[in-house]
């Protein structure tokens, strides 16, 4: 029971949070302009002035917002208690998954630039879009082989193009130059 | 178990001379020139010619990159964090000593090693726009900047080098002028042909087309003599002695580098800024080529450091 | 005339001429179709390249990664709705959802043939106005700068979508992140928190690419896998009718003009006019609640204003030796390090090799167009390739393109904070290019600002009084006023609606 009116809460409401978490984000933005040091003294439009526009506005901004979603979920709460609206039916396995996708992108992105840094270029690009394509890929048949052999040919062909034939830079990994001495 | 112990045995030379090839500077690994401002301007092109003399003295490929920001304490910070292999070298200026007198960065050149200055850049002059109907020669200008106090309006980069000089300048001269930020000569030489700046002291090798031309007029030159052959008054002749104070150009290392990387550097790059080759260039541009190593090299910045030093309350309050 | 007939038989008596042509037009298309690299990337990477070479040469090759590197843009822009480079976002806005309706043959096309007739405008108004357009560009300050970077931010509220409140909140999200880093004049960093990575600020190429493309893939995982729908049509012609062709000849035109205006002005200028030019497009347009939901007029008038851009940039730098932005600088080094010294006897002392520029930016403007369109059929086999698998792999590259930029992992760790910013606020239905306009734009008012004020004392008068900056202010506030009045008449009419119930 507490489960339903919290993710009703949250669906009706959330834009109001979101917008209370803004307005809370700006006004920490005018607090901190007072730390900004200041080579050009003498004016009032100085390095702080912009930042503390953008804030006053964002405030502002975020207020205006706040009402509006307040107004809008108080709307959507009597329509949906009234019986004019439907209450969403509760998340279907699709809907569980395609989230639990999305964190797993997230994760996967998140390990992959970890890993750039320590292990190169080349070893983290073939693991990381191997891993993402199966997470994305679904229930759709795949064959594995095929996706590997597609991921070695991709990353080894984006290797030497950007290496040799662009000359750019790309992360080696410290780990095999430690082993290498 | 023989072969475990060839095999291991193998791996120790093969570590050792691997090691004992690091020790060897240039190595296999491409050099690095990390330039502070962007491509096209004064300091890029000195550093790119010089480098590639010097490159070529050495044997080995350096690479010049700019990275731009900040009257250069970005590049000065990459260099920084480098590893001290002497494979990332700084090429900076002037501006390297501002930044860290305004505080724009919190370290300074002590914390690098100073490989040594190659450049002296005296050829700035009193630039204005031909046609600006308020003076047309320096003590017209002398003269309206102390009967308008404040009007004067400068151009040219806040917190970098031309910032001091025109603060000195000014200083020396008795007059209280107005400065405005201006990025480079793309911002100044517009503002200047539209009067909507007075002056800025500009050098020679940029600004002398203008002059040339009849855009702009050279009222005072800083450097003791004349580099348009006129008989404008240059300092030396207005004073007696230079300007305090000029351009330097120099090479510096991440702390912590082996002092025979820098030897081996300083003695290539000594030899490139004392060739007929370079020195032809510098005429070109109206730079003098000065080689100072070393300590000879600190001892000269931090006089340049003192000098500058008396002006830092006038900058951070203005 | 003369001199271009011997413009062009320089540029051609060197067999390796094509060779620098194709070659550069190809790689230039690479780099701007692939998102995380930019045209400017191109340039600055091949350079140090030309440095052993001639000047013409040199040009030659630089001139054709630039036109291949904007026109590029489009390609990935419609395929897979993530602009290739900040100079075409707006072509998202109408090539998307065409090719969600399976017409990306036909938004391709429209794409390239107009890229190609805005990039002619552009370097047309060059060649006939070059030496009268300095002069103008110099008449431009501070002030001007400001009031035209003001009037682009103003049409954000052109393009925010529905909510006004959202759209404005989403550029002011965006003026923050850029006020992150060394300001500007002072020098002092702002809100960094001591990572000094941050001094010089986050860089626009993560910001674009982490809004636009993380946000795709992290989505990807709630819709349907597999790959894009391709209509079955007749792929006979240029992807349109005569008479749709010739009824955007005023759309292409005026967005041209608005490109090169742009172009002009230092510091503002791919990335913006496109924006510029689609928002002018949809104000003025007959049916403007048709735009972004896939019809050509977008991505004509995206498309021909940031080609023309091109033509503009090259103004100032032909003209008076002043590089409009970081493209044109780098070709002033390639000038400098040939030994020829920029200024204001430029034009005149060098005469015959602008009019080699020129013939040489006209032929690579052709060379574009033909690989672009005798490539779209390669390009759409690109969507053959399943949404699970492309879409990563645009990720690999996106992340190559951001360390490239500065050979930093830090860069790489923005975009995926901008990635996941992307995604909450998408969440929230807060609009993504108001973000990114803001945060291009914003640097640009705030520094023009407060110079201007230096060079007037503290006056906002000449703001105002000065022609140019007088009309865009004027214009600023007149579309303020308007979208004010509108979103008005729209509440209102909602609440008479409410009423009526």
């Amino acid at each position: 029971m507490k489960n339903q009116s919290f993710s009703d809460f949250m669906r009706r409401f959330g834009s109001a949070v979101f917008a209370a978490v803004l307005f809370i984000c700006f006004a920490l933005i005018i607090y901190l302009t007072k730390d900004i040091k200041l080579l050009v003294v003498n004016t009032t439009v100085n390095a702080r002035f912009w930042p503390i526009i953008i804030g006053i506005g964002g405030c502002a901004l975020s207020v205006i917002m706040l009402i509006q979603s307040i107004m809008e979920g108080v709307a959507l709460r009597n329509r949906e208690e009234s019986g004019e609206a439907e209450k969403p039916p509760r998340a279907e396995r699709f809907y569980q998954g395609a989230k639990r996708r999305s964190l797993i992108t997230l994760a996967l992105m998140f390990l992959y630039i970890l890993g750039l840094d320590y292990f190169g270029f080349f070893a983290m690009t073939v693991a990381y879009l191997f891993l993402q394509i199966l997470t994305l890929s679904g229930k759709e048949n795949r064959k594995l082989w095929k996706i590997a052999l597609i991921d070695v040919a991709f990353t080894l062909v984006i290797y030497l193009l950007f290496r040799y034939a662009f000359q750019m830079m790309l992360p080696a990994g410290k780990f095999w130059s430690m082993i290498g001495g | 178990m023989k072969k475990l112990v060839a095999l291991i045995l193998a791996l120790a030379c093969l570590f050792c001379a691997a090691t004992a090839m690091a020790d060897e500077w240039p190595g296999k690994k491409t050099v690095q020139m990390i330039i502070p401002f962007g491509a096209g301007g004064d300091t890029d092109l000195h550093c790119r010619v010089l480098t590639e003399m010097v490159s070529k003295e050495l044997g080995t490929d350096i690479v010049c990159t700019n990275v731009t920001g900040t009257s250069g304490t970005i590049a000065a910070r990459q260099v920084l964090d480098s590893e001290a292999d002497g494979n990332t070298i700084l090429w900076h200026q002037t501006s390297f000593l501002m930044a860290s007198l305004l505080g724009l960065s919190e370290f300074d050149y002590h914390d690098f090693e100073t490989a040594c200055t190659v450049i002296e850049d005296l050829s700035s002059f009193l630039c204005v726009n031909a046609n600006n109907g308020k003076f047309t020669t320096f003590d017209e200008f002398v003269q309206y900047g102390k009967d308008h106090p404040g009007e004067l309006l400068w151009g040219g980069t806040i917190g970098g080098d031309a910032h001091l000089y025109a603060m000195m300048f000014a200083d020396l001269l008795g007059i209280e002028v107005s400065y405005v930020d201006l990025d480079g000569t793309a911002e100044i030489v517009p503002a200047l042909l539209n009067n909507d700046i007075d002056f800025t002291l500009g050098i020679y090798g940029t600004y002398g087309a203008y002059v040339d031309n009849g855009d702009f007029a050279a009222l005072a030159f800083l450097g003791d003599e004349a580099l348009d052959g006129s008989d404008t008054p240059t300092w030396k002749s207005l004073f007696g002695e230079s300007f305090p104070i000029g351009k330097m150009f120099g090479y510096w290392f991440p702390k912590g580098t082996d002092q025979a990387i820098i030897d081996k550097f300083n003695a290539a790059v000594e030899k490139c800024v004392n060739s007929d080759e370079f020195k032809a260039h510098c005429a070109q541009y109206y730079i003098t080529p000065v080689y100072r190593g070393g300590e000879e090299a600190v001892s000269y910045l931090d006089a340049q450091y003192e000098l500058m030093n008396n002006y830092k309350e006038q900058l951070l309050g203005n | 005339m003369n001199q271009f007939i011997t413009a062009f038989s320089t540029v051609f008596s060197d067999p390796m001429a094509f060779v620098l042509i194709f070659a550069g037009t190809v790689i230039g298309i690479i780099f701007g179709c692939i998102p995380g690299l930019t045209a400017g990337m191109a340039i600055a990477l091949f350079l140090p390249l030309t440095f052993r070479m001639d000047i013409i040469p040199s040009l030659t090759l630089l001139l054709a990664l630039y036109i291949g590197g904007i026109s590029g843009g489009l390609i990935s822009a419609i395929l897979i709705k993530i602009p290739g480079t900040p100079a075409s976002i707006a072509t998202v806005f109408d090539g998307g959802p065409m090719a969600d309706r399976g017409e990306s043959w036909r938004a391709l096309s429209v794409g390239i043939v107009f890229s190609f007739l805005g990039t002619l405008i552009g370097i047309l108004i060059l060649c006939c106005l070059a030496p009268v357009l300095g002069k103008f560009s110099l008449s431009l300050g501070m002030f001007e700068y400001f009031s035209v970077a003001v009037f682009s931010l103003t049409l954000v509220a052109v393009l925010c979508g529905t909510s006004l409140t959202k759209g404005l909140l989403a550029c002011l999200i965006g003026l923050f992140m850029a006020t992150v880093g060394a300001a500007p004049i002072d020098g002092f960093t702002r809100f960094t928190m001591g990572i000094h990575d941050l001094d010089a600020g986050f860089k626009e190429v993560p910001a674009l690419v982490g809004l636009f493309a993380i946000s795709e893939l992290l989505n990807c995982g709630k819709e349907g896998q597999g790959s894009v729908k391709m209509a079955k049509i007749n792929r006979k012609g240029f992807g349109m009718s005569g008479k749709e062709f010739f009824g955007q000849w005023w759309n292409c035109l005026r967005s041209s003009l608005i490109g090169t205006f742009i172009g002009i002005l230092p510091g503002i200028g791919g990335s913006v006019c496109n924006l510029l030019a689609y928002g002018v497009a949809k104000k003025s347009s007959k049916y403007p609640e048709k735009f972004g939901t896939g019809i050509i007029d977008g991505i004509v008038a995206s498309e021909a204003s940031n080609n023309a851009c091109i033509g503009g940039t090259m103004v100032p730098l032909l003209t008076l030796g002043i590089p409009g932005d970081a493209v044109t600088a780098i070709l002033l080094g390639a000038f400098t390090i040939n030994g020829l010294t920029p200024g204001p006897m430029f034009y005149q002392e060098n005469i015959k090799l602008i009019y080699v520029i020129y013939a040489l930016m006209f032929v690579c403007s052709i060379v574009t167009f033909v690989v672009q369109f005798f490539g779209i059929k390669g390009f759409t086999q690109l969507l053959k390739v399943p949404k699970y698998i492309l879409l990563p792999m645009v990720m690999v590259l996106c992340i190559v393109g951001s360390f490239g930029t500065n050979n930093r992992i830090f860069d790489v760790w923005t975009l995926l904070l901008w990635g996941v910013m992307g995604f909450i606020l998408t969440k929230f239905d807060l609009p993504l290019t108001p973000i990114i306009m803001g945060f291009i734009l914003g640097p640009i008012c705030e520094k023009y600002l407060r110079r201007g004020l230096m060079m007037s004392r503290g006056s906002f008068m000449p703001f105002i009084t000065r022609p140019v900056s007088g009309i865009f202010l004027g214009l600023s506030l007149l579309m303020v006023i308007i979208t004010f009045a509108s979103q008005m008449v729209r509440l209102a009419r909602t609440i008479r609606g409410r009423k009526g119930e």
